[in-house]
């Protein structure tokens, strides 16, 4: 078992930093980002934007860095200056990025003109880590710094971001995979020990509903439906957004509610956490029911009943527990989610969690928050995986790990 | 009372409803086995005898199995009578069924030491402990060594062999009246079929046991039964004393299934015969004798003109054949395709 987990731990770090580098990379290689943005600006001649300017907000991004030198600093917070051993530096000329790029003037034969960078004007060295304009020095993302918001809580912890944000996705989440399980399970075990009845093709029909509609389509109908329809028709509505009131409002039937009074917070919860519910119930109850139609079919189940087991104890004591065994794995795949919350949903109800934290630093170009998210996510991925083959140990006593 | 058999089945119909139509697995059987008494079944792969043994069980998976008709008179009652619950305190107790498949047969996420002490809790009523104490008098009584210690041991740590003595240990926990053994040693290598046949036959004459041994090997049968029958698409075809049925075989099916299994003393050169073609399809079973299409001794406009009864051929002895037809018989009828 140690030797097992020593094994598995190695292979989990080597996995982290592979996906570490890719999900950087992409993250990178995806056209767009602050200079973009800012060019964007200046061509379209509402603000003149200096060399100086632009220089400033490079470093302040730390795009005046060399992709492998700013990933490294990201993940491991090195390098952050010259070697300095026993009073004597060294690699103080080391070039680690441009501070200033060259300028290239095309001349085009109608007369026009462009500037292009090519190669680099004044190059960055390790030296200037230290002595130019301070930079947000991290210890690095594997040690547990997750460095500082660029955009959207801007010079503040992400820590603190994610602080405010994972508590409702962590409700949000927990509740729905939670309810989702309670609900799938049994129905899955009755449509598979009734199998073909009415109950298992009705079940079968609203599973399949709820997989293949898309959660965009059902939010909005839903939003369409219980906050919209129902408010216009005078009936007990649900609020649309968000995880609280901003002010207090009246609903029919409940009467006042007070803004961010338990109910207030209930009414917000119940339709994002409905609709998580509805698209994935479909999903364990199928796997439970395939899971349990196979185990039905084993000749030990045979054996329970010429034992004169009652059928329940047949169901719940021989065959449900071995059909659970591959439902581990599934478990295992909703720990990440647990944190990186359902970024569609989060979204269509305005939710404040952290899946809808990932799509605002994307679209306001906060890489360090967004390769946050992403890391976390890769880490509890790579967690979940792990506690799921201990699990299995603990369930199935043919597996043991060595 | 005590002249009535233990066990007697009367024109037993079991049917399976599947999609090419209904599948006849069962016609029509009738057999008895008396208290204490080996009866064996044999017959080739789909012949019914399966299925005939999980009726008496009322096992068979509904649906898309049924049992159409017939009565299974255990000890007075007609089991296919009882109430579901009633059936429950019958299985297991004093019916009990051991299964071709020992390494699927047993859960693989329960201990050996749960799955025996469980019927002995539900039917005998025992605490957890004294049905502990229990498992480990019956591992040991099945030649399982150090049982007290393997209790907690789960399947996959048991061999095949191991595994079929635990399935053996867990039929007889309760004491049965009858055990079924359904093909006990077809999965198993032969030193190890021969020790586990053994084994029944000599709890069997501990215990008092009346059992039901199911097989297609008849080597298994002459060794093992009292009274052995013989099953042929859904149908017995010839039933007695298991020496009469060796000596004077009297249905043409037996006597093919003789002739096709290789002897050590046979004089050189004789060859086997194989019994050619194969067995009918259950679904469209015209009213003719089932084994006519494969039979040496066909007789156009007899054979495929009614389904021969189970009548008397000798004391003790009955056989499903219109004709007298014996080892000795010559092959007079010509090939029943060109006929
Ligand atoms: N669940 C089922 N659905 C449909 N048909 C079935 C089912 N179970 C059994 N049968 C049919 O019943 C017939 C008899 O099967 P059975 O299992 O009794 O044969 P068997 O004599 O035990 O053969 P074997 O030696 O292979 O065990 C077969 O033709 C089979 O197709
Ligand atoms: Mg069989």
């Amino acid at each position: 078992m140690t030797a097992f987990l020593i094994r598995r731990i190695a292979q989990m770090v080597i996995v982290i930093l592979l996906s570490s580098v890719v999900s950087y990379a992409l993250l990178n290689i995806a056209p767009g980002g602050p200079l973009t943005f800012l060019r964007e600006m200046n061509n379209s001649g509402r603000t003149r934007v200096t060399a100086e300017d632009i220089a400033r907000i490079k470093a302040r991004f730390e795009l005046d860095l060399d992709l492998h030198i700013r990933f490294s600093r990201w993940l491991i917070g090195v390098p952050d200056g010259p070697l300095v051993i026993g009073g004597q530096t060294y690699f103080a000329d080391w070039v680690v990025g441009c501070k200033i790029p060259g300028q290239v003037r095309l001349r085009y034969p109608d007369g026009t003109t462009e500037i292009i960078e090519e190669g680099c004007a004044l190059p960055l060295t390790l030296q200037d880590l230290v002595d130019g304009p301070p930079r947000r020095d991290s210890r690095g993302i594997l040690f547990g710094d997750f460095g500082l918001s660029q955009a959207i809580l801007r010079d503040r912890p992400i820590t603190v971001l994610i602080e405010s944000r994972l508590p409702y996705t962590l409700a949000l989440m927990g509740a729905s995979t939670l309810l989702s399980i309670l609900i799938g399970v049994p129905i899955g075990v009755y449509s598979a020990v009734r199998q073909y009845s009415r109950f298992d093709y009705t079940m079968t029909t609203v599973a399949f509903l709820g997989a293949s509609l898309p959660t965009f389509f059902v939010g909005i109908m839903a939003i369409l439906v219980f906050a919209i329809g129902a408010k216009g028709a005078g009936l007990p509505y649900l609020p649309p957004g968000d995880a609280s009131a901003a002010r207090d409002y009246v609903v029919p039937w409940l009467g006042k509610i007070t803004k961010e009074s338990p109910l207030d917070y209930l009414l917000h919860f119940i339709m994002p956490c409905g609709i998580l519910v509805f698209t994935s119930v479909a999903g364990w109850s199928r796997f439970v029911r395939a899971s349990m139609l196979d185990v039905m079919k084993q000749d030990y189940v045979r054996t329970a009943r010429a034992k004169g087991v009652r059928e329940r104890i047949v169901i719940l004591k021989h065959a449900l527990r071995n059909a659970l065994i591959p439902f581990i794995t599934l478990l295992a795949g909703t720990l990440p989610g647990l944190f990186a919350g359902a970024i569609i949903t989060e979204t269509i109800f305005n939710w404040p969690g952290m899946g809808r934290l990932l799509i605002d630093a994307l679209g306001r170009f906060d890489y360090t928050v967004a390769m946050a998210v992403l890391y976390v996510t890769i880490v509890l991925t790579m967690i979940g995986y792990l506690l799921s083959d201990v699990l299995y140990t603990l369930v199935d006593p043919r597996i043991r790990l060595n | 009372m005590a002249t009535s058999p233990l066990l007697s089945v009367e024109h037993l119909e079991v049917q399976f409803k599947t999609q090419d139509g209904i599948v006849r697995a069962v016609n029509d059987v009738s057999f008895h086995v008396d208290r204490g008494e080996t009866l064996g079944i044999v017959g080739e792969s789909g012949s019914g005898k399966s299925v005939t043994a999980m009726s008496l069980m009322r096992l068979i998976p509904n649906p898309p199995g049924k049992i159409a008709g017939g009565r299974v008179m255990f000890d007075g009652e007609d089991l296919l009578q009882l109430s579901e619950p009633s059936m429950r305190h019958i299985r297991g107790n004093r019916i009990a069924m051991i299964f071709q498949d020992p390494m699927t047969s047993l859960n693989p996420v329960l201990t050996i030491g749960r799955q025996i002490t469980e019927s002995l809790e539900l039917h005998l009523k025992l605490s957890h402990r004294e049905a502990r104490r229990r498992a480990v008098e019956l591992l040991q009584m099945v030649g399982i060594p150090s049982a007290d210690r393997r209790l907690d041991d789960y399947p996959h740590q048991f061999s095949g062999g191991m595994r079929q003595r635990v399935m053996i240990a867990m039929g007889l926990s309760c004491n049965p009246e009858l055990l079924i053994a359904d093909e006990p040693t077809t999965a198993l290598d032969v030193t190890i079929q021969a020790q586990i046949l053994e084994l029944i036959k000599r709890l069997q004459q501990e215990l008092g046991t009346a059992v039901i041994i199911i097989t297609h090997d008849l080597g298994v049968v002459a060794g093992m039964a009292d009274r052995v029958q013989v099953m042929y698409a859904g149908r017995i075809v010839e039933e007695g004393l298991t020496s009469e049925i060796f000596a004077q075989p009297r249905m043409p099916y037996t006597i093919g299934l003789l002739r096709s299994i290789p002897r050590l003393d046979d004089e050189q050169g004789r060859k086997l015969n194989p019994i050619r073609g194969l067995p009918p399809d259950l679904i469209n079973l015209p009213q003719i004798c089932p084994f006519s299409p494969r039979c040496d001794y066909f007789q156009a406009g007899q054979c495929d003109a009614q389904v021969p009864p189970l009548r008397d051929v000798a004391p003790d002895h009955r056989a499903a054949c219109l004709f007298d037809i014996t080892l000795q018989t010559p092959v007079t009828a010509g090939d029943p395709v060109s006929a």
